[in-house]
């Protein structure tokens, strides 16, 4: 029996995925790709006080980096996803903590408006920070569960199947 | 200080493990990484008894998060039964890293042992701290989710082997706590502990109620492991590293029978009959279970895992025999069982290092460790509830209760609890006889174990001798919480304030033109 062969990180020159050569998938992907992001990014965006939010938008970009690295048998992203992880859980930590250390509750997030000249009357929250950990989060969480998971090759025999 | 001072306290127990886990991921040479996680389970030891301290005045402290009030937001809230958790889980937290601390393990340590073990005390703390049944099932996962990587943490066969047992027995129960709480909203429409208890008293003795409740016992029964559902442990904590082991055995169960004490005194009180019979039932059982589960074993942490499983029996009897008395006395053994099962493991730890083999045959040992066979000698008392020790004091006062109860099925589980005490007595002398006594054989080799193991084996059994010591103020303070456990509407008041909760109207939709 041949070795199987050894798990990579999805960087360096993994086995081609089965569809990587379809050039129909390759090129509505670059739209799709795009659009996805895109939107996710407009969820993250809103989310502190309208539908969306980091949760959402992080599993609408991991289907984009998913969607990328079926197309073109290579991640996207050029870091491991596992150092994700610590950093969005540290960044939301650090967001609830600042208020806490200032005596106010835990999580309390503070908001304003601000009027730009392009935008016109906005409002920011620190909660998007939060979000943008949770974002992190989740993007490395569910990028490491399936470049996991793509990269299980269909001949890899495991212990007992001899 | 009033509690609105102090609403900061019930969150520092669970953000000091939090953050000093997240801190350790970093990887720092191991005195940096050892200083940070002795510096952090102290920190929120310190925390932890504050708690107490605040409480012991009949304060319930209520923490908001992101300053939302109860019943809407979601609160972690601190009367004297949750903070006495949270100082025993942060004890032996301390004692838990003060072992792992002692006995270095490279390849765990690189794949981070120690931010594991603190993002499992940040759950468990959560647990004890939290105010509101959907956050309970979130603390839960995140001490499960820690807890499954340390399971396996090191990957040999038996941890894959014990830990796949264990994950898919908590994510069922994981998965029917989830339902149970969609139950209960759909039932009560709130999920916040004091709302709920107000709202199923207003319900009165309601069948719908009866069987959330019943579910969640079904939860909290497989997560303390009682009789039917407790067959995963016994396997589970003997294949893990002993400071994880250590505090596994001591905590985790009674993070269940935490939630079954709040969830039968606290919130659905109204309907007792059911729950208490059921508790009976299964703590006679399951202490049955795990006396003879003890006598069957010849490895040291596979006896006490037994044991383990017997105490949790002792607590569901208590807990089913449903009189103040008998809440009292097991909030008083919640305590010595924490101290001892720690103390036990640290011993077979110790033990373990010493003769090199997980058998408890190696005879003599006295002469290596007369130290450590005094030590075992208080623990076994005080697990098989002999005097002089604090089990003793804690298992007489269920006793006692269970008999002033008088009903025959509190009787059967009385004789059950003193016959499994003498079985379990009778498991403590065959550790005794195979390790400690008798003539040590040259064909045995001793090794040196660390001195900072074997000190946290005598500082967990000082722990326990201090119980014994102070058993007049433990059970005052036991008769305090029972106290407090009987009239939840104190602790509603301190949750929910004075005024009745008033739900505001939805907003109304402008109909579209």
């Amino acid at each position: 029996m041949t070795r199987p062969p050894t798990p990579s990180t999805g960087r360096e020159a993994p086995a081609p995925a089965p569809l990587s050569g379809d050039p129909i998938l390759r090129s509505t992907s670059r739209a799709v790709f795009a659009l996805v992001l895109l939107f996710s990014f407009l969820l993250l965006w809103r989310g502190h006080n309208a539908p969306g939010g980091g949760f959402i938008a992080g599993l609408m970009t991991a289907c984009a980096l998913v969607l990328h690295r079926i197309a073109y048998g290579f991640s996207a992203l050029r870091l491991d996803p596992v150092r994700l992880i610590p950093w969005g859980l540290a960044l939301s930590f650090a967001t609830g903590l600042v208020p806490y250390l200032l005596g106010k509750p835990f999580l309390k997030s503070d908001y304003g408006y601000i009027t730009t000249a392009v935008t016109g009357e906005f409002e920011w929250a620190t909660a998007l920070l939060f979000d943008l950990g949770v974002f992190l989060l989740v993007v490395g969480a569910s990028l490491t569960i399936a470049y996991a998971l793509t990269e299980v090759a269909p001949q890899e025999t495991v212990e007992g199947d001899e | 200080m009033t509690p609105a001072d102090l609403a900061w306290l019930p969150l520092a127990p669970i953000l000091t493990p939090l953050g000093v886990g997240l801190l350790l991921l970093v990887r720092w040479r191991r005195p940096v990484q050892v200083g940070l996680a002795l510096v952090g389970a102290l920190a929120g030891l310190l925390f932890a008894a504050g708690l107490v301290a605040a409480t012991s005045g009949g304060a319930v402290l209520v923490g908001s998060l992101g300053g939302w009030p109860a019943p809407f937001g979601i609160v972690m809230t601190a009367d004297r039964l949750a903070a006495w958790m949270s100082l025993l889980a942060a004890v032996s937290g301390v004692l838990a890293v003060w072992q792992a601390a002692a006995d270095p393990d490279p390849v765990r340590e690189k794949h981070h042992l120690f931010a594991l073990l603190f993002f499992l005390f940040a759950g468990v703390q959560m647990s004890f701290l939290t105010g509101d049944l959907f956050n309970l099932f979130v603390a839960f996962e995140v001490m499960l989710v820690a807890s499954y990587a340390l399971a396996v943490l090191g990957s040999t066969r038996e941890q894959l082997r014990e830990g796949f047992r264990y994950i898919v027995m908590n994510l069922v129960a994981s998965a029917l706590l989830v339902v149970t709480c969609g139950l209960t909203y759909g039932v009560l429409g709130t999920l916040n502990f004091a709302h709920l208890a107000q709202r199923s008293a207003e319900l009165g003795p309601n069948t719908t109620v009866t069987a959330v409740g019943v579910l969640l016992l079904i939860v909290f029964a497989a997560k303390s492991a009682l009789f039917p559902l407790g067959f995963w442990l016994p396997g589970t904590y003997p294949a893990l590293p002993p400071a994880v082991g250590a505090f596994f055995a001591a905590v985790l169960t009674k993070v269940g029978i935490y939630a079954l004490i709040r969830v039968f005194t606290t919130v659905f009180g109204q309907d007792p009959a059911l729950p208490n019979t059921l508790l009976l039932g299964l703590g006679a059982v399951t202490m049955l279970f795990g006396a003879f589960g003890a006598v069957s074993q010849r490895e040291w942490r596979r006896i006490f895992s037994f044991t383990v499983i017997s105490s949790v029996g002792y607590l569901a009897f208590g807990l089913g025999i449903g009189t103040p008395e008998a809440l009292r006395a097991s909030v008083a053994y919640l305590a010595v069982s924490v101290l001892v099962t720690a103390a036990l493991f640290a011993i077979a730890a110790v033990a373990e290092r010493a003769s090199g083999s997980r058998l408890v045959t190696v005879r003599g040992m006295i002469d290596f460790l007369p130290l450590l066979a005094a030590c075992f000698l208080l623990c076994a008392l005080t697990v098989a509830g002999l005097p002089p020790s604090g089990g003793f004091v804690a298992k007489y006062a269920l006793v006692q209760a269970g008999l002033a109860q008088g009903s025959p099925l509190a009787l059967v589980a009385v004789f059950s609890a003193l016959l499994a005490s003498l079985i379990l007595l009778y498991a403590m002398l065959g550790v005794w006889r195979g390790f400690f006594w008798g003539k040590h054989l040259v064909m045995f080799p001793v090794y040196q174990v660390p001195f900072g193991l074997r000190s946290a084996a005598y500082a967990a059994t000082a722990l326990v001798a201090g119980l014994t010591l102070f058993a007049g103020p433990l059970l005052g303070w036991a008769e305090a919480t029972a106290g407090e456990l009987r009239e939840p509407g104190r602790y509603v008041r301190g949750v929910l304030g004075d005024d009745p909760v008033v739900i505001p109207p939805p907003p109304t939709v402008p109909e579209e033109p």
